[in-house]
């Protein structure tokens, strides 16, 4: 993926979380490839905010509440 | 050549309930197969010869008495080493869970059983499914898996194991499991039959998870008709998997339908394949004719990779994340294990919930294109099988199995098949996909077998392993 036109101050924000958050875990060598895949998730929200729906468009999974029944 | 080897699933039945071969000596005949082939292919995880002979020796004495269960009765198979198998390590390919051990069967596992099926192998995957994201085809602790027609390119992923045995003869037909391309791609890329069935149509209880709502489990087969002999046999309700469909599948096939078909083919299906591809996806149109009317028809447009990526990063991020976190991603064998877990956790909560808002939307607009259509016909996969030592998987286009119908069927769960449609000039073989609506995996599969029908590309076989 490449990270063409993507916004890379937004890029530098997601980058800085994961790295805040698990650079302890990740190899030195391998923060360029974090990187890369971040601007390939950016680019995908991107394309989906670009996307207009309408405000009752409901998530495709929707949550049905549990009631058990014979002991489930 | 051993006669029971490349045989379909219909033809050893026959054999089989006929008692003109025992499930004892076709149980045999495979476990050596995958003994002395698989370890050259890097297909086999654990070949199940205990239980491979226990079964057999069961279906054997049953058939003996006039119990005959029906077409699987007796007919080996292999199992993706994603699925729980009683007694046999599951190690989802990853090095770091090579002794884990499931003491049950998933359900398709169990559900096989029942049909009298022999589970004779446990088959080689790439590691975690390709949660991580690999980046080379060797990204399994049993090593990339090679190709049948030349064991210098890749198998495919992930369920590399399940179609280079069939496609060497190792297994008559083997399960595997598809979140975005890990079914049809080794399917193409090994000359085979591979199915995905619509989503919840299979249960996944017993399956690794790499993300919920794209996860699927089908075969893979010498044969359309094959595969729908197999999904008849592991298709149903399952209290242990609420994502399980509440609705029964019966096979309708051999019989073709006694009509023309109707076909409808996306504008561009072919843009993004190289030449061997195209040629050979035109030359199958062309084929199709005489059975089937065949319409270009014009997808609504949508981001429907980046739909398909979100949710499946984000899924994967969090399916992954006690593995993550225990420090096991260290031990994958693909360099992405050092990486490749964390990006996941930079998707937005409203990303994707976007993106499960669109998969509403996208639903509904190609279940209305789909609908006057038998399928949908399209590429298997963009590209032919590539050097397994040197395909760099970060280098290759966003949706390289089968853009952006793969992207289409597995975010909508959508079930789809793949066909070898003939081979590249180095001998490499080339798949068309069949792509139904929900739940019209019938519909797909008469497509494919009136391809099958008109051609022999599924009746060819690696030369040095017939």
């Amino acid at each position: 993926m490449s990270g063409e036109n993507v916004d890379q101050a937004e890029v530098d924000l997601r980058f800085a979380l994961v790295r805040e958050r698990y650079g302890l875990l990740i190899e030195p060598t391998a923060f360029g490839d974090v990187r890369r895949r971040i601007e390939g998730i950016a680019r995908n929200g991107e394309e989906l905010r670009a996307v207009r729906l309408d405000n009752s468009f409901e998530p495709f999974s929707i949550f049905g509440p549990h009631r058990g029944e014979r002991g489930d | 050549m051993n006669d029971l080897v490349f045989r379909s699933i219909r033809q050893l039945s026959e054999l089989v309930r006929t008692r003109q071969v025992s499930p004892v000596e076709l149980a045999e005949t495979f476990l050596g197969r995958l003994d002395r082939i698989g370890p050259q292919l890097n297909s086999v995880v654990t070949v199940t010869h205990d239980r491979a002979l226990r079964e057999a020796c069961r279906a054997e004495e049953e058939i003996g008495r006039g119990e005959y269960r029906g077409l699987l009765h007796g007919i080996p198979y292999g199992a993706k080493d994603l699925l729980a198998a009683r007694g046999a390590p599951t190690t989802w390919g990853a090095e770091p869970l090579r002794s884990q051990m499931l003491d049950y069967d998933a359900t398709v596992i169990r559900k096989l059983g029942e049909a009298g099926a022999v589970l004779v192998g446990k088959l080689s995957m790439v590691e975690l499914a390709g949660g991580m994201g690999y980046e080379s085809p060797n990204a399994s602790f049993t090593g990339p898996g090679l190709n049948p027609w030349d064991r210098t390119r890749w198998a495919g992923g992930s369920s590399s194991g399940s179609g280079a045995a069939v496609a060497a003869g190792l297994a008559p037909f083997a399960i595997g499991s598809e979140t975005w391309g890990s079914i049809l791609v080794p399917a193409s890329f090994c000359g085979v039959a591979g199915l995905r069935p619509t989503y919840g149509r299979v249960s996944r209880h017993g399956a690794m998870a790499l993300s919920w709502t794209l996860d699927k489990l089908g075969p893979l087969c010498l044969s359309a008709d094959d595969c729908g002999i197999a999904l008849a046999g592991i298709a149903g309700p399952d209290s242990h998997d609420p994502t399980a469909a509440r609705r029964f599948y019966m096979y309708d096939g051999p019989v073709l339908p006694g009509r023309r078909m109707k076909l409808a083919v996306p504008e561009d299906a072919a843009a993004g394949c190289g030449d061997p591809g195209r040629d050979n996806f035109a030359a199958a149109l062309d084929a199709l004719q005489s059975v089937a009317d065949v319409d270009e028809v014009k997808l609504p447009e949508y981001p429907y990779e980046a739909v398909t990526a979100t949710i499946q990063s984000a899924e994967s991020a969090s399916a992954l994340e006690d593995f993550v976190h225990e420090g096991k991603a260290s031990g994958l064998t693909d360099r992405s294990g050092l990486f490749g877990p964390y990006p996941g956790k930079a998707v937005l909560a409203t990303e994707y919930l976007k993106a499960m808002r669109l998969r509403g939307v996208i639903a509904r607009e190609i279940d209305a294109v789909l609908a006057p259509y038998d399928a949908m016909a399209a590429p298997a996969s963009d590209a032919a099988p590539p050097v397994a030592t040197s395909f760099d998987r970060s280098k290759r286009g966003r949706g390289d199995s089968g853009a952006p119908v793969s992207a289409i069927g597995n975010a909508l769960g959508l079930p789809a098949i793949s066909v070898p449609d003939g081979f590249t000039e180095e001998g490499l073989p080339t798949g068309i996909q069949f792509m139904g609506r929900a739940y019209g995996e019938n519909a797909a599969l008469a497509a494919a077998r009136a391809y099958q029908s008109l051609t022999s590309w599924h009746e060819c076989h690696p030369a040095d392993l017939v």
